[in-house]
């Protein structure tokens, strides 16, 4: 039977053996394809042919994977994950490279300024500093008002040409924070005694935690110094102690003078050491390194041979630990210029409103007194004894003088009487 | 594309390998075997296979979830097959002509690889004629036969791991089972 308007001949009926059979035939499609199926034996006979061999297809099962399969995916993975990371850093890298290029162009024109002596940061970021800092109130630079009143406050920053002080550490820490940080370490130490020693300790911690800082030693030791406590009515020994706080920078005048306030001072320094340039130096040949590092890598992948390979992995092995190194180092300064160091040494005295302790040498001294009375008095009989016996000889013959004398006075007077 | 299956690849595009390897442990078995089907040759279908899933890996941040992270691996496994099908074509080497080396020349002596005919007759068509059949399909339809009738994958999805439109699927498909049957019955014919 064939349809009218829908004439199916056997050509468009064998295109249409795949759809059907996958089912993608629409209704009437699908009603006059198998109409003509029924009508048509070569069409029916090739539609079997076709979905015998798709049911051997679909029979068809996976294979299992060889042995060692995975093992070798995961090694290829986790090389493919690093060479991941390095092409996503390839952007960076490309900017590290800009960076190299700028601060090579640069250092000719530094060295040059730096020899007509003239320390002046090399890149931008320190003129805008300037700008800030003129643009400030600063016509007399001794004058900041956050400068503590100390004698041994330092002038910090990098003095520029008129003197000025550039750096100022509320500037700088403020919302216009200039692209290059200063690195400056700040280091205080103090000695302070205290009637109080508990109550100083505690409240020089519980300040330091409140400003964002931590206590990082705290060490306390009695020493045999005692006094009598009346209240307590027991004897307590005196206490020293030691402390190492480490406090964010910008409040470190701040809590150094709290510090020295809670005390007696007996000695009390702080310093500054600016390491920005050296800092910027660092990071730049860092930067530096790590484009020597990516060439070698690309150089690595082209080895050909072992001694090839061998070259470049002791360059890549030097040239990391160099970065490694650093890195460090510059952490090692971030981390210091970002938290100011104080030591505190800490000692306790008596209060001068207490009776004197009684000295425990008393016991001792009276021993030492008793002995040496005793040794002078052995020193005088010594004395004697030895006289006497030197004096033996001289009595002996006084002796017999005498008796001569006696007698002969006696022989004298009895020749009178006769 | 199931929750756990986002949350994977998710994982994977911030470049955790774990959960990658989890996400592609059912997809391993999958690529392996498109590759050999494609390469007809187990250590090329390894290297095949592992270079198409390390690529997958490797660009899996640019994929965006247009698709199916299904039909987006096949695209990559399939694109790397035929890479590498191009690539490897090597020179045909004549099975009747004598080959000449240096002053002797040599007939090749090949096993006969076909089925006898009497194993014909009794299996009729066998897995392994189908198989061969496909092997000596064109390229084109190869691929898209493979897609369909062995990975089972849809129309749509063909589409789109092909990328070309439905009506290219369905004409492709049909003309490559024809194929297929007129490969299938002229092996028949030199057996019988």
């Amino acid at each position: 039977m064939i349809l009218e308007g829908d004439e199916m001949n056997c050509k468009a009926c064998r295109q249409k053996i795949s759809l059907y059979l996958d089912n993608q035939l629409n209704e009437e499609e699908k009603m006059a394809f198998e109409e003509h199926i029924k009508e048509c034996d070569e069409c029916s006979e090739e539609l079997n042919a076709i979905r015998g061999i798709v049911g051997k297809l679909n029979e068809i099962e996976y294979e299992e994977l060889p042995e060692g399969y995975c093992e070798t995916l995961h090694q290829k993975l986790k090389v493919a994950g690093q060479k991941r990371k390095k092409t996503v850093k390839k952007w960076r890298s490309l900017s590290l490279v800009a960076a190299a290029l700028i601060i090579v162009l640069m250092v000719p024109l530094a060295v040059d300024r730096m020899s007509m002596g003239l320390f002046e940061d090399i890149t931008q970021s320190s003129s805008d500093m300037n700008e800030m800092a003129m643009e400030g109130d600063f016509s007399a630079p001794e004058a900041r008002p956050e400068s503590p009143p100390t004698s041994t406050d330092p002038s910090f920053g990098i003095a520029g040409t008129d003197g000025m002080k550039i750096m100022d550490e509320e500037s700088y820490g403020s919302e216009e924070r200039a692209l290059q940080e200063s690195k400056i370490i700040k280091t205080g130490h103090i000695s302070i005694e205290t009637e109080a020693y508990d109550e100083t300790m505690d409240s020089i911690i519980m300040r330091t935690s409140e400003i964002g800082g931590f206590v990082e030693v705290s060490e306390t030791y009695t020493n045999q110094y005692s006094y009598f406590d009346h209240q307590a009515n027991k004897r307590v020994n005196l206490k020293s102690g030691y402390l190492k706080i480490l406090v964010p920078q910008e409040r470190f005048y701040e809590m150094f003078e709290e510090v020295s306030q809670s005390g007696d001072v007996l000695n009390k320094r702080s310093g500054e050491s600016d390491m920005t340039k050296y800092y910027y130096d660092t990071e730049s040949r860092v930067d530096n390194l790590l484009i020597q590092e990516e060439r070698l890598r690309q150089l690595f992948e082209r080895a050909e041979n072992i001694t090839e390979i061998m070259q470049i992995e002791n360059e890549l092995a030097r040239v990391r630990s160099q970065i490694d190194a650093m890195t460090l180092e510059l952490q090692d300064i971030d981390y210091r210029s970002n938290m100011a160091t104080i030591t505190i040494e800490l000692r306790e005295v008596q209060g001068k409103d207490t009776i004197r302790p009684v000295d425990s040498n008393l016991w001792q001294r009276a021993r030492e007194g008793f002995t040496q009375s005793i040794n002078q008095l052995i020193l005088i009989v010594e004395n004697v004894i030895v006289f006497i016996f030197a004096a033996v000889p001289i009595i002996i013959l006084g002796t017999i003088i005498l008796i001569i004398i006696a007698m002969t006075i006696k022989r004298i007077k009895k020749r009178k009487r006769d | 594309m199931n929750d756990n299956e986002v949350l994977l690849i998710k994982r994977s595009q911030k470049g955790d390998l774990a959960a990658f390897e989890e996400l592609i442990t059912d997809y391993k078995r999958i690529a392996y075997n498109i590759a050999l089907k494609m390469l007809k040759n187990k250590e090329d279908a390894e290297d095949a296979s592992q270079e198409a899933l390390i690529k997958v890996y490797r660009s899996i941040e640019q994929f965006n979830m247009d698709s199916t992270f299904k039909t987006w691996l096949y695209r990559i496994v399939v694109n790397t097959c035929l890479d590498l099908t191009r690539k490897n074509k090597e020179p045909v080497i004549s099975i009747d002509q004598p080959i000449q080396s240096g002053y002797d020349t040599f007939h090749m002596e090949l096993e006969d690889e076909g089925l006898k005919p009497d194993e014909i007759l009794d299996k009729k068509l066998t897995q392994e004629m189908v198989l061969e059949a496909i092997d000596q399909l064109e390229e084109g339809f190869k691929t898209i036969i493979l897609l369909r009738d062995i990975e089972g994958l849809s129309y749509e999805e063909i589409a789109e791991v092909l990328s070309c439109n439905l009506g290219t699927v369905k004409s492709r498909i049909s003309r490559g089972r024809q194929r297929l049957k007129e490969i299938m019955t002229s092996k028949m014919m030199q057996y019988n």
